[in-house]
């Protein structure tokens, strides 16, 4: 604050804040200090004029004293004067009629700076005024009135002063300025008055003004403020008078005036208004009566101050200051001041909508995410009314789309309570084809807002129409109510309102303005949100279309949420149901062996009577379920193998304690660090079929008892037939040799009879056998190939005899160029043979041909198609065998039963020519076998051709059971097969991988009954078992291989190192290690050595260890540990260095890596074994393990080297094992040839 | 010309067979199980031993096993004589050590001549 103005302000009693905080505290101010000066310019101007009426009564009398100075009344009367005048606040200078001065008092002394001794006689003007510039202007025409009447706050100048006192006139002048004597002016109001009366002299009264002109200039600066600021401001005194007012008041308040002052009337009517406490028109106010009461606060007490908004009906705000303005500590009067502040609350509102609106949202979406599904639907109706209460709708709904998008079904409605008389007018259905202008924008995901529905194109209004469910007509095409409205309501407030109210009943039921939303879901279209208001351009739309919009997706989501939830729900239903009435179990069970869950079918196959029963007491499925205790962890093992298991079969405990089987199929649910979190599965009785099953299986064996009943008695009968015959063949050949030695020739062809009578029951039991061996199908192909010409050659020499007996002749067509065929040489021979020896018995003095021929047809076609389709082909080409005879031939009759076992051609056929009936039978099932044919051709009487078709090249037919044979070379049949039985899995692969690479084929087996089930299967060349298996042991293996007529021709190799497993044993060794050494198991151990030696740790101080490693930093390392475990070391990097060391001294350990240089470890246990046979030194054999493909290979050197020098109970294996399948392999072939060339 | 050792427990088969060898110039030894088979085999050494299988005491098999586990006798020949003709009979005979096989009923030639391979081998 200029400190001018705070002086004033000082002198005013208005101390008050520097600077002032607001333009309203300053209006006021100005007010006050307005109002102050004015009062107190009025107070001086009365004061002036007291005391110049004063002064000149006083002059007066003190000009008349001087004619009678003596007289002491006077002289003292003068001097009383005198002094009155000295002690005078004004100056005042007495003149003579010429305006010369006469006499000055101190004051005006002091003011112009002369001395009244200076000025005496001088000419006052000339002192005071003569320099001033444009004085003249300011002397203006006399004054309408009389000075000192004036009340006016206006105060217009008389005469100019040397006019006055040259024509002695009075004249005042507020405003004037006189020459001081340093030359400064001074500013002055003065008075002069001529002299009284006709005297001589006059006076006149100046005062310094220079603080009131200050003070005015101050003024007119915060008049023009007053002026040019937007608040109106009305100024009245304490008794309710009006001081100031500028036009902004005016304009606020809607009052006439013109040329910024108030009319007359108005201000009449105004100050009335003021005067009774009303000045304002408080109609046109929305809450007249708050206003009224503040204003008889005001009246109540002066010194109050009031703050309002004034809310007016056209929607204008004011707000309202009013503040008492004070003097001091006492009240003159009141100013009250009004802001226009519509604009600004209007923002402010706006604002305050939008805060509300988005917190509202905020809520409404926290809201809807942590509802439940049952809660949505109240979320839902909550929000329509919250949303459309906040944006001054009175309808709010959701239509959702049908799946097909054809119609909207209204789903959710919210209704004000100035709506709900027309609530049912709503359609609930929307049909979409309906309203394509609607449907089209929200399609493009548009917001739709509509102000006024009225002024919609005709179609988008009917479609409204058909929308929201109203009549067209309803909607206000224009709105001239509207316009009478406002201009009511300006001009005549109170009929304005009346009016307003009954414009408003009357559109009461008639939608007028709306907002639709899409609902929007994965870019889809599921519905739509409205807002209907049913005054035009209801609702705050425009304002928060975005915010809708984000509503609109809120609820579209919930929606999705409810309609997903809802689908869950339905299928979880579902599910829930086929898991509660599926006949198979159903679980969740943890790893560690807790029911997650399980359904009642489960409950009920367990025995339980509900699922919660068997829930509650069934806790721990690893032991109370499974009837053998390592099933269920066999069964996690499986899952975590392979993530699922299916058909388990296990035996478990129902409740009741009895047992069933039961059937699981599961997988593991794993989470996705790949960790398993439970299982789940079904569950599935399979006690019947187990029943079934384990009959089948016992009628299985009984058939395969059967078999082997029907083997035996077959392998009986031909032993107990073949011993007899044996005495009578040998005794009658012998006789015979006898009967030709002595010439007896009748008993020579007796004992001829008797020999081939019992040759013949011979071939009949060999037959016998072989067609019961092919029934049973237990006959085997040997394939191989050979040389057709040396087979037709073998077999006609064998039979020429017999052809040549009946006088018949014998040709042979065989071409040089048939090479070799591919199939069972024996089998071939022996059907050619039959085919020849009976073409021989039933022909005489006849022809019999034989003949060969490669047919290469394609579309040969097999007879026996069927029976032969286990063979398969290669390739089309066939041999093609034809016996062809001259003999007596068979009917049609005799050729259809010709192959039949056991039957001739006729019954007494058996009687003439004897055989056994069943070489035919024999030969076409030979045929068959290989994927052949034989066909026969015939007629009585006319001879009979035999013609047998063969492929050149036959293929074995799959064993299905073999399938472990992928391993083995497909046309290598030297390669023999060893079944490996050992429970040890080191040692079991080390003999694999041995004998691997003798060229075998090796099989491995665990366990004896899986060894069993694969002698069964594969049927090996040779098996070696190991003794000690856990349950059943070698010993019981080889029992029931040997019960087995089928398995028990297997060579069997018993691996029997008693008390030692591994290999290390086999080997001779005591111990093994696996490389990289085990620190801790090393110490153990050795630890078992030292408590073993402890007779002679006793004795000697520490136990003697020899290390045998060829690695120096192996050795290195296993030192330090043996020492510091107390081992005295000694060492040795050779097999030689070793048995060196050894001849030294005898150690109570040696711990042996296995591959040395020079003699290896094998080589060199098998030394020490021999030198220290009587008392063997413990070995622990150190062998490598997870070898690098390089070093499996050396260690594969190695060993093969150990089995050609030979540590014995290796060497010895691998040798029996070798030689038994090679002599196995040879023989098989030969025996095959040599056993049917016996019949 | 050969001493051979017949181990046959049949009486029939036993006089036949022997009488057959004899006539054919051998000398032939008899066993009536195969414990005496083994004890003969070790007491005479025969060239040739014919081994029946089905024998009482100790079946013709275990006689044959022990006959090639002894240092004394493992060079003698065995042939196994049976009426055991099925198939993988042969097999167990040869598995059991036997050097050949041949059926009952004798077909005689054919032992004859199985007999003279074998002595001629071990002549060797």
């Amino acid at each position: 604050m200029h400190p001018h103005l705070q002086r004033q302000l000082e002198q005013l009693g208005l101390v008050g804040e520097s600077p002032l905080p607001t333009a309203e505290q300053w209006q006021l101010l100005l007010e006050q200090v307005s109002c102050s000066y004015d009062r107190v310019q009025s107070q001086q101007k009365l004061q002036q004029e007291d005391c110049f009426n004063l002064e000149t009564v006083a002059l007066k009398d003190l000009t008349d004293s001087p004619q009678s100075p003596q007289d002491s009344p006077t002289a003292s009367e003068f001097d009383r004067l005198r002094a009155s005048v000295n002690s005078l606040g004004a100056g005042l200078c007495i003149l003579d009629a010429k305006g010369c001065v006469i006499s000055v008092n101190p004051e005006a002394e002091h003011l112009l700076g002369w001395r009244e001794s200076e000025l005496a006689g001088v000419s006052l003007l000339e002192r005071i005024g003569k320099q001033k510039k444009g004085n003249k202007s300011q002397v203006l025409t006399a004054p309408q009135q009389s000075p000192s009447k004036t009340e006016d706050a206006t105060i217009a100048p008389t005469l100019d002063l040397p006019e006055a006192i040259a024509s002695s006139q009075p004249c005042n002048n507020w405003d004037d300025e006189f020459l001081c004597r340093d030359g400064k002016m001074l500013p002055v109001s003065y008075f002069f008055h001529p002299a009284v009366e006709g005297s001589e002299i006059s006076v006149l009264v100046f005062f310094d003004i220079f603080d009131i002109r200050e003070h005015k200039q101050s003024l007119s600066i915060l008049q023009a403020v007053l002026k040019s600021t937007d608040a109106g401001i009305l100024a009245v005194d304490k008794n309710g008078n009006i001081c100031n007012y500028n036009q902004k008041f005016l304009e606020m308040w809607g009052l006439s005036a013109s040329q910024g002052k108030l009319s007359r009337s108005t201000l009449d009517t105004l100050k009335n208004t003021i005067k009774t406490g009303f000045p304002f028109d408080r109609e046109q106010l929305k809450y007249p009566q708050r206003f009224l009461q503040n204003v008889i606060k005001v009246l109540a007490d002066s010194d109050i101050q009031i703050s309002e908004l004034l809310e007016f009906k056209n929607g204008k705000i004011l707000e309202l200051n009013s503040l008492p303005s004070k003097v001091g500590a006492k009240t003159v009067g009141r100013v009250w001041s009004f802001r226009d502040v519509t604009e600004v609350k209007k923002i402010e509102e706006s604002l305050q909508y939008r805060i509300e609106f988005a917190q509202l949202i905020a809520r409404l979406s926290t809201h809807f995410i942590s509802q439940p599904l049952s809660e949505i639907d109240k979320g839902i109706a909550q929000t329509l009314e919250a949303i459309a209460t906040l944006s001054g709708f009175d309808r709010s709904y959701i239509y959702l789309l049908s799946e097909d998008k054809t119609r909207a079904d209204k789903t959710y409605e919210w209704c004000g309570e100035s709506i709900s008389a027309v609530k049912d007018s709503t359609e609930k259905q929307i049909d979409i084809a309906q309203i394509p202008w609607l449907a089209e924008k929200l399609d493009r995901a548009e917001c739709l807002y509509i102000p006024e529905i009225g002024e919609l194109p005709p179609p988008a209004k009917a479609e409204i129409a058909y929308f929201i469910g109203q009549k067209l007509a309803e909607f206000q095409t224009d709105s001239p109510s509207k316009t009478v409205n406002q201009t009511a309501t300006a001009l005549i407030p109170s009929m304005g309102a009346s009016l307003n109210n009954l414009e408003l009943k009357k559109q009461l039921k008639n939608i007028q303005s709306l907002i639709i939303i899409p609902l929007i879901c994965s870019k889809n279209l599921v519905g739509f949100l409205g807002f209907d208001g049913l005054k035009q351009t209801a609702g705050r739309a425009t304002e928060i279309s975005t915010q809708l919009k984000m509503v609109g997706e809120m609820l579209a989501n919930v929606l999705e949420r409810k309609r997903a939830e809802a689908a869950l729900r339905q299928s979880e239903t579902k599910y829930r149901s086929i898991f509660e009435n599926a006949v198979e179990g159903i679980f969740q069970t943890t790893p560690t062996g807790h029911y997650l869950s399980a359904n009642s079918a489960l409950a009920r196959i367990y025995g339980y009577e509900s699922c919660t029963q068997m829930l509650a007491e069934l806790t721990d499925i690893n032991r109370q379920l499974y009837v053998n205790p390592k099933q269920r962890a066999e069964f996690v093992a499986q899952l975590g193998r392979s993530r699922q298991v299916s058909k388990f079969e296990s035996q478990i405990y129902r409740r009741d304690g009895s047992t069933i089987w039961i059937s699981e199929n599961a997988r593991s649910i794993c989470d996705e660090n790949g960790s398993v979190l439970y299982y789940e599965g079904t569950v599935q009785d399979i006690t019947d079929r187990k029943q079934t099953e384990s009959a089948m299986q016992l009628a299985l064996e009984a058939a395969e008892s059967a078999n082997r009943a029907k083997s035996t008695f077959l392998a009986n009968m031909s032993h107990e037939l073949r011993t007899p015959l044996n005495a009578i063949i040998g005794y009658s050949e012998m006789l015979q040799e006898e009967a030709e030695e002595l010439g007896s020739c009748e008993s020579v062809s007796d004992l001829e009879k008797i020999c081939s009578a019992g040759k013949h029951l011979l071939s009949l039991i060999d037959d016998i056998l072989d067609i019961s061996k092919i029934e049973a199908g237990r006959m085997d192909l040997y394939l191989e190939s050979f040389d057709i010409h040396n087979l037709i050659e073998s077999a006609v020499a064998t039979a020429r005899p017999l052809v040549e007996k009946n006088g018949n002749t014998l040709e042979v067509y065989c071409p040089d160029n048939l090479h070799t065929m591919h199939a069972d040489m024996t089998k071939v021979r022996q059907v050619l043979l039959n085919l020849l020896s009976n073409a021989a018995k039933f022909t005489q003095n006849g022809r019999i041909a034989i003949g060969v021929e490669r047919i290469k047809n394609e579309q040969l076609k097999m007879k026996n198609q069927e029976e032969s389709s286990q063979i398969l082909i290669s390739n089309s080409e066939f041999l093609s065998f034809r016996v062809a005879d001259t003999g007596i031939g068979m009917t049609q009759e005799q050729l259809e039963r010709v192959f039949q076992p056991f039957t001739q051609a006729d019954a007494s056929t058996t009687r003439e020519y004897g055989g056994t009936g069943l070489g035919l039978a024999i030969s076409q099932r030979f045929c068959q076998m290989m994927g052949g044919s034989i066909e026969v051709s015939s007629s009585l009487g006319a001879g009979t051709t035999f013609t047998v078709l063969l492929p050149s090249a036959i293929k074995q037919p799959e064993i299905p059971n073999k399938v472990h044979d992928s391993t083995s070379p497909p046309d290598a049949p030297a390669v023999g097969t060893v079944l490996v039985v050992d429970d040890d899995p080191i040692s079991r692969d080390l003999i694999q991988r041995t004998l691997s690479r003798q060229g075998l084929h090796i099989e491995v087996a665990g366990s004896g009954e899986q060894a069993l089930r694969l002698a069964k299967q594969l049927r090996p060349d040779a098996i070696t078992l190991d003794v000690i298996m856990p349950g059943m042991d070698g010993w019981a293996v080889l029992s029931a291989l040997k019960a087995d007529p089928d398995l028990a021709e297997i060579p069997v190799i018993l691996l029997s190192f008693v008390g030692n497993k591994s290999l290390g044993f086999a080997l001779g060794a005591s111990d093994y290690l696996t490389k990289p050494v085990d620190g801790k198991r090393l110490a153990a151990l050795l630890n078992k050595y030292r408590r073993d030696q402890d007779g002679v740790a006793s004795n000697n101080l520490t136990c003697q260890i020899l290390i045998v490693e060829d690695d120096v930093a192996t050795r290195e390392i296993l030192r330090c540990v043996l020492e510091t475990q107390g081992w005295a070391v000694t060492e040795a990097d050779s097999g030689r260095a070793a048995l060196d060391r050894l001849k030294v001294a005898r150690p109570h350990l040696i711990l042996l890596d296995l591959m040395l240089p020079e003699m290896d470890g094998f080589e060199l246990i098998g030394e020490i074994r021999k030198s220290h046979s009587g008392d063997p030194i413990p070995i622990v054999v150190i062998t490598g393990k997870n070898l690098t493909p390089a070093e499996s290979q050396q260690l594969n050197g190695y060993v093969d080297r150990v089995l050609q020098k030979g540590v014995y109970s290796c060497d010895t294996l691998l040798r029996d094992v070798r030689s038994i399948v090679n002599e196995r392999l040879d023989r098989r072939y030969d025996s095959k040839g040599k056993e049917n060339t016996n019949g | 010309m050969a001493k051979i050792l017949l181990v046959e427990d049949n009486e029939m088969n036993r006089d036949m067979l022997s009488r057959r060898l004899a006539r054919k110039g051998h000398e032939v030894f008899i066993a009536v199980d195969g414990a005496e088979g083994v004890s003969m085999a070790m007491a005479k050494v025969p060239d040739l031993i014919l081994m029946d299988m089905s024998l009482p005491v100790l079946d013709g098999w275990q006689a044959t096993q022990q006959i090639k586990a002894a240092p004394e006798t493992k060079s003698i020949p065995v042939i196994a004589l049976t009426a055991h003709a099925m198939a993988g009979d042969r097999e167990k005979c040869l598995a059991a050590g036997c050097d050949d096989y041949d059926t009952k009923p004798v077909e005689f030639p054919r032992l004859l001549s199985k007999i003279e391979t074998l002595l001629k081998e071990a002549m060797k």
